[in-house]
């Protein structure tokens, strides 16, 4: 009995204190709360999924920034499927920020899987607050290139409210 | 084979003659039993109910897709359910601090290794194999009621122990969601650390079941409870008589009982539904934190502590011992907070109070559809089988639920990819309309089925 007492209270010792587990950076931890300080200087991506595969994408630069911006199409911003048609960017101010915009149609079959192609490549962003509206949800996050998942609970209204 | 003798319960001693000893010996076992079982019992079910709470973690790190984890929890349910139908009959035969204490250590086991794998399939072997060691429990709780209390203190004893489910329920609903939620109301502690925590617990339970929980009195040189309380039943043991196996067969031929089982089977679906997705629904779709999101599923298991109460007075009380009207007003009370839950105002209050309602009647209707019920129609002397198929049939309904779920929330997923630098981050989309339409029909369903027996009477 002495001995399968000691046996549990040594497994017990060992998971709390050899397999800690492999947590992100402190920084990733908090830095979704802390967004909001900075997010004035930060780009932000609004995208609308509407029904039926209508999509309304909106990129939002800091207006030192907007630059960037300058000779992107839209597939730069979100990579879509073949069968889906998108309008040219549009590109025009809106509070103090630079704004690009473009619709997409998807038709009868509304894609699954959509990729943003910002953060890829060494001139690609750090850091970027995205919200995204289907007719089921809407999600508000943070994706930064040292985080290895998206940063929810960040502080503040969307952009685009 | 030696090794597996350990489990076994003792032989009967010779009764000891000191009748002060026997008295001294019974009212410690008896208060180490009532109280082991019910925080034992209470414990385990952190090691039960883990995966509940971590999946929304596990769907955001991209480990599990809803599909996945549906396998996933399906798994324990069917291993819980066949845990139902062998455990009872083992718990017979074993020394029950034993059995439950090897129960808890191998739950605990599982629940390590969950905290380590993300293969799908481990992880399946490993939460079905949990569910059938989370099967060791109640008999062996069950068993050791029937051995250290007598016929007219059972109940109440029956009750205490009882509360160990809630005890269980919101130990994880708030404990575990307290390790994994993000500060600062939780310590935000990494998903693995939701099995680990409990595992931990569980061996802690084993140890306090493996050191408090006694064999039976007569192994111990006891006389038999009803002896010492001088608590004999009128009524012959029905092990005493050849015919029971033929009249547990009988059970099958009354249309009623599988009426029964398959409205408990669909309310079993609900039931799992919102324990299982509950808390992932109100994250995804309704935006509440993981630490409030399973406050809310909380509610609905506290207030179903009073739902088993109350439905027991109501239909005695109010409507003469028949079932039927209660199942109608508790089916109602069920029914009608899911339309608020899913489609109601965007309140948080409303949705407490909402959820508040559902669990108070869903735990009176399954009491009834599980249990009183069940006993009413089945032979008296062959209720315990009834109950077993009734059982067998609810977890298959919850097992099938989760893999349905888990399915038509996969079929619904949008994946938006950024891809980066070493990698690529992934943010998940899902809508739930479809599951929540079979969430709600399985009560409809169950509702109407409990129904149509109204006119069934008891038997004697």
């Amino acid at each position: 009995m002495q001995r399968i007492k000691r046996g549990g209270w040594l497994v017990v010792s060992a998971w709390l204190t050899a397999c800690g587990g492999q947590g992100e950076s402190s920084f990733c931890a908090t830095h979704g709360g802390e967004h909001w300080r900075h997010r004035d200087q930060q780009p932000a991506l609004v995208v609308d999924y509407a029904a039926r595969g209508k999509l309304a994408v909106q990129l939002l630069l800091p207006a030192e920034g907007g630059a960037i911006g300058s000779d992107l199409a839209p597939r730069d911003i979100l990579e879509l499927p073949a069968g889906c048609s998108a309008t040219a960017l549009r590109r025009d101010r809106r509070d103090g920020r630079v704004r690009l915009r473009f619709e997409a149609d998807c038709g009868d079959e509304p894609p699954a899987d959509l990729s943003v192609p910002l953060l890829e490549g060494p001139g690609g962003l750090r850091e970027m607050e995205v919200t995204m509206t289907t007719p089921a949800v809407r999600k508000h996050f943070v994706i930064h290139r040292d985080c290895e998942r998206a940063l929810f609970n960040v502080g503040g209204e969307a952009a685009g409210d | 084979m030696q090794w597996f003798r350990l489990f076994a319960t003792g032989e009967d001693r010779p009764v000891s003659a000191d009748s002060d000893a026997i008295d001294w010996a019974y009212q410690r076992h008896r208060r180490d039993v009532i109280v082991i079982i019910t925080l034992c019992y209470g414990l385990a079910y952190v090691c039960r109910l883990a995966l509940n709470v971590v999946k929304k973690p596990l769907m955001d790190a991209g480990i599990f897709t809803p599909e996945q984890l549906g396998i996933i929890g399906s798994t324990l349910l069917y291993g819980y359910a066949l845990g139902k139908f062998t455990n009872g009959f083992l718990a017979d035969h074993a020394h029950v601090g034993r059995f439950f204490a090897a129960g808890l250590l191998l739950s605990a086991c599982a629940n390590l290794g969950m905290g380590l794998s993300d293969l799908l399939w481990l992880s399946a072997l490993l939460w079905g194999l949990n569910g059938w060691f989370q099967g060791f429990g109640a008999p062996s709780s069950v068993v050791s009621l029937a051995h250290w209390y007598s016929n007219h203190e059972r109940g109440r004893y029956y009750g205490i122990w009882s509360t160990a489910h809630s005890i269980g329920e919101g130990l994880t609903y708030l404990g575990v969601a307290w390790l994994i939620a993000a500060p600062p109301k939780g310590l935000g502690l990494d998903w693995p650390w939701g099995f680990w925590v409990p595992a931990a617990i569980c061996v802690v339970a084993a140890l306090l079941v493996l050191r408090y929980l006694p064999d039976r009195p007569r192994a111990l040189g006891l006389p038999s409870v009803a002896d010492w309380r001088q608590d004999h039943s009128a009524i012959a043991s029905a092990a005493s008589n050849g015919s029971v196996w033929k009249t547990q067969l009988r059970i099958l031929a009354i249309p009623s009982i599988w009426v029964l089982a398959l409205a408990s089977s669909s309310m079993y679906v609900t039931r799992y539904a919102i324990n299982s997705w509950g808390n992932v629904y109100l994250q995804e779709i309704r935006g509440f934190d993981l630490f409030d999101a399973n406050l809310f599923i909380f509610l609905n298991t506290a207030a179903g502590i009073l739902g088993c109460v109350a439905y027991g007075f109501a239909s005695d009380k109010w409507f003469n011992a028949r079932r039927p009207p209660a199942n109608l007003l508790f089916g109602l009370m069920e029914l009608l907070p899911l339309f608020v839950i899913f489609w109601g105002p965007d309140d948080p209050l409303i949705l407490a109070a909402a959820l508040v309602v559902y669990g108070f009647g869903l735990s009176g209707i399954l009491a009834s559809l599980g249990g009183l019920f069940a006993i009413d129609i089945a032979p008296k002397r062959v209720a315990g089988a009834a109950m077993g198929f009734i059982g067998v049939f609810s977890y298959v309904g919850a097992g099938l639920q989760d893999y349905i779920s888990g399915r038509l929330i996969s079929a619904s997923e949008i994946a938006l990819r950024f891809p980066r630098e070493g990698g690529e981050t992934v943010v998940y989309f899902y809508d739930y309309s479809a599951p929540i339409l079979f969430w709600v029909g399985a009560s409809v369903v169950s509702l109407v089925l409990a129904s149509s027996l109204w006119r069934v009477r008891a038997t004697d």
